[in-house]
């Protein structure tokens, strides 16, 4: 049931409900918002027209007394969903989004980018406010924030109370303080841990079904494992552990007895042959953060589209069954002469359909089959991931076709960027948008 | 081990000034501390290299980064924001002060959204230059200044032309030595600019009269008042109605209010304007300046502000 709220001065917690409403409620009950709650007195009216709340646009009116207000940190002027049990009330649904520790920069201005997530915010209503670590006040239970005023369509500061559900939005906050607020909300914080690139291998290489879709790979640790590991395999990719969008990467390809290096450490791209291993050691010396958090791997020979490698992002997210769905796949195709498909270093985005087409010239069934396979990978790999005792809600999973069209796991990211979806297929951007936010409000109970 | 981070021209001479003031300040209570800037932070060895001001003379060390930092510094670079970035999320250590530079339009938000607070806030717009979206009424008096920042020689006092054929708005604006270049940076860089709808002002020489009141934390959230100096003249004889009582409590108010938001401030001064009636109101927030460092840190002073860090440090490093 939607409900609309009027403050009337008083100093008990109280509600007044249209008299129609006699529910077998108690005469007092237990109001709950997010993770406050009180005892306060339920009061009926013939005042009140017991009319409307089917709907966000046609909310029935209540009446709430200013002391529960203070005392829940309500604000009365939003849209709330309301559920009744014998003892309790249930107004809400309280969701918040966990920012970073920079709480200087989520102001009103900067706040707009989540913005367009509220396209779904009638099927939800409620409070949902943005904060940072740093704001928490655990004595009083009270979190300093942003919250979306749907009426003005801005974000406003504000004091709220623990939200139900959280929607993590970034991943530097300190483990204490994630703890704790799992802990706060019953485990209802999704995205609640993000693993490096080397966990997840060492994870999924245990799943004897995903074993055979894992490129060889091994933490960086010096000169004679990684040049054995690139004798081994041929060509090898290079990558940091805990950086993402391309950045920090060298790929090493063996031509006879030397060495190929496209470095794209920099921002300028650095290419250069290495003659001999003698060479390549003497590379080795030079960077030595190659062994500094970094993982080496299999170089995948890559199906291309006009000559450049493509990848496949597939976003999987948690719907309100509290099942994984695919919510949208975007191909990744690299800049001609690059050899990495990062839309940041000029890449561009084709639909799975299209990049499977121009690569593979292949029937409808085979490229069904393909679709199929990759997409029963995603699926085993996030349930597989949900055995870890965190809590996700959705991942961006990168997928590389070998140029037999075999498929393989790159890498799986906690908090992906949809940037491709955006310019390829604005209808699907949203709905990947949208639906963290729907599962959060089924989180929050609502 | 506390630390004190300055901007990168500045280490030798707040080294100098902190060393001087904190020589005659010492008591039972005293704690080494470092002067150091971003330049002299090794991330990954977890060590500064900087001026240690705590001892009879100054000398410079190498020392495991400090678990509490005051942060004194204006960032501009990108590799001295990232270092100082890499600080705020570090696990087990405590900057004070993330920046020292704010946004008002941003601060006023936060002000706006408790009631008691808002009492202290005139009503303000945005000009964003990009958009062009607001137009101030020609018959009301306003306040314009850069919506970034805390310089009183950005701030323009503008009033209606009592001349009804003329429609030009007659302002003022006051500069001290080189800070004309600060406005005219402001006013062809700044892109968001604040109008601050005022009414008849305490004014000096057609400037409005600024309180800035210095504060200081003491507690998790307890603050405390340093000094409170008058602009554009710390000289200049004070009309009764510039009650400096009313300017601590409603700094202190505001502060309270701020600091739920942005709770790294341990350090900052508020600007409160002064109507002809007697109310103050609120005008910006920065962090500590260069005036207080050079005119303002001395005496009593420069005592309890090093008895202030030492305090807020002790409290910080127990929970």
């Amino acid at each position: 049931m939607w409900i609309s709220m009027e403050v009337a001065p008083g100093n008990k917690e109280v509600i007044v409900l249209p008299q129609e409403m006699d529910k077998k409620m108690e005469y007092q009950a237990k109001v709950i918002f997010g993770r406050n709650s009180c005892s306060a007195y339920i009061n009926l009216s013939n005042e009140l027209d017991f009319i409307g709340g089917d709907n966000f646009d046609n909310p029935m009116k209540i009446i709430i007394s200013s002391k529960l207000v203070d005392r829940l940190k309500i604000r009365p002027e939003l849209t709330y969903q309301i559920k009744f049990s014998r003892k309790n009330v249930y107004i809400g649904p309280i969701i918040g989004l966990l920012l970073g520790p920079h709480d200087y920069m989520y102001s009103p201005e900067h706040m707009t980018k989540y913005s367009d997530r509220f396209g779904i915010y009638k099927e939800i209503g409620g409070l949902i406010y943005a904060f940072s670590e740093k704001t928490i006040d655990w004595k009083t239970s009270t979190i300093y924030g942003l919250f979306y005023n749907w009426n003005s369509r801005k974000w406003e500061y504000g004091t709220f109370p623990i939200p139900a559900a959280i929607y993590r939005r970034d991943f530097h906050s300190r483990k204490e303080t994630i703890d704790r607020l799992m802990d706060a909300t019953k485990g209802r914080m999704f995205n609640s841990w993000r693993f490096g690139k080397f966990y997840l291998y060492k994870h999924v290489k245990k799943n004897k079904v995903l074993l055979e879709y894992l490129p060889e790979t091994e933490i960086s640790e010096d000169y004679k494992q990684v040049k054995k590991f690139i004798d081994n395999v041929g060509n090898a990719i290079l990558k940091p552990i805990y950086l993402s969008r391309g950045r920090g990467i060298c790929i090493i390809c063996k031509e006879e007895d030397g060495y190929r290096i496209t470095d794209y450490r920099n921002s300028k791209v650095n290419e250069l042959f290495l003659e001999n291993s003698e060479k390549l050691k003497e590379f080795f010396t030079a960077n030595k953060d190659l062994f500094d958090n970094y993982l080496i791997q299999r170089y995948l020979q890559m199906a291309k589209i006009d000559g450049a490698p493509f990848d496949i992002r597939v976003v999987m997210q948690k719907n309100v069954q509290d099942k994984w769905q695919c919510s949208g796949i975007e191909c990744r195709v690299a800049s001609k002469k690059s050899l990495i498909t990062n839309i940041s270093r000029g890449g561009y985005a084709l639909t799975l359909d299209e990049a499977l087409n121009r690569s593979f010239s292949l029937e409808e069934e085979k490229l069904k089959k393909m679709k199929d396979s990759i997409y029963q990978i995603c699926l085993n790999l996030c349930k597989s991931l949900d055995r870890l005792n965190h809590h996700f809600g959705e991942f961006g999973i990168d997928i590389a076709l070998d140029v037999n069209g075999k498929p393989w796991i790159i890498e799986v990211n906690v908090f992906p960027s949809f940037k491709g979806f955006k310019k390829m297929d604005y209808d699907t951007y949203l709905g990947i948008r949208y639906t963290p936010m729907l599962y959060a409000a089924h989180l929050a109970g609502f | 081990m506390i630390g004190i981070l300055s901007s990168n021209d500045m280490e030798e001479e707040y080294a100098k000034i902190l060393h001087s003031l904190f020589q005659n300040c010492k008591s039972s209570v005293n704690e080494d501390i470092v002067v150091f800037t971003t330049l002299n932070i090794n991330l990954q060895k977890m060590e500064v290299s900087g001026t240690l001001i705590s001892q009879d003379k100054l000398r410079t060390v190498q020392a495991p980064l400090p678990s509490v930092i005051f942060n004194f510094s204006l960032q501009k670079e990108g590799s001295g924001i990232k270092i100082r970035k890499a600080l705020e999320e570090m696990e087990g250590l405590r900057l004070i002060n993330y920046i020292n530079k704010f946004d008002q339009w941003m601060i006023m938000e936060m002000i706006s959204s408790n009631e008691r607070a808002k009492a202290y806030l005139l009503p303000y717009y945005v000009y964003d230059k990009a958009k062009r979206d607001y137009r101030p009424e020609e018959n009301k008096k306003y306040i314009t200044m850069p919506s970034r920042g805390a310089s009183l020689s950005r701030v323009i006092y503008a009033e209606p032309d009592p001349d009804p054929d003329s429609d030009i708005v007659r302002g003022s604006q006051y500069f001290k030595k080189g800070h004309i270049c600060d406005y005219i940076d402001a006013s062809l860089c700044q892109r968001k600019w604040l109008f601050i709808e005022i009414p008849d002002l305490e004014l000096y020489n057609n400037h409005p009269i600024v309180c800035r009141v210095y504060m200081q934390k003491i507690d998790h959230k307890k603050w405390g008042v340093l000094k409170m100096v008058l602009f554009p003249d710390p000289n200049m004889q004070k009309s009764e109605n510039i009650n400096f009582q009313f300017a601590e409590r409603a700094a202190k108010d505001l502060i309270q209010e701020i600091n739920n938001f942005l709770p790294s401030i341990g350090h900052c001064f508020i600007d409160m304007i002064f109507s002809k009636d007697g109310n103050g109101y609120f005008l910006h927030l920065g962090g500590l300046d260069q005036y207080f460092f050079r005119e303002v840190l001395k005496g009593d002073v420069a005592n309890k502000f090093y008895k202030n860090i030492i305090s807020l440090s002790r409290y910080y490093r127990a929970t």
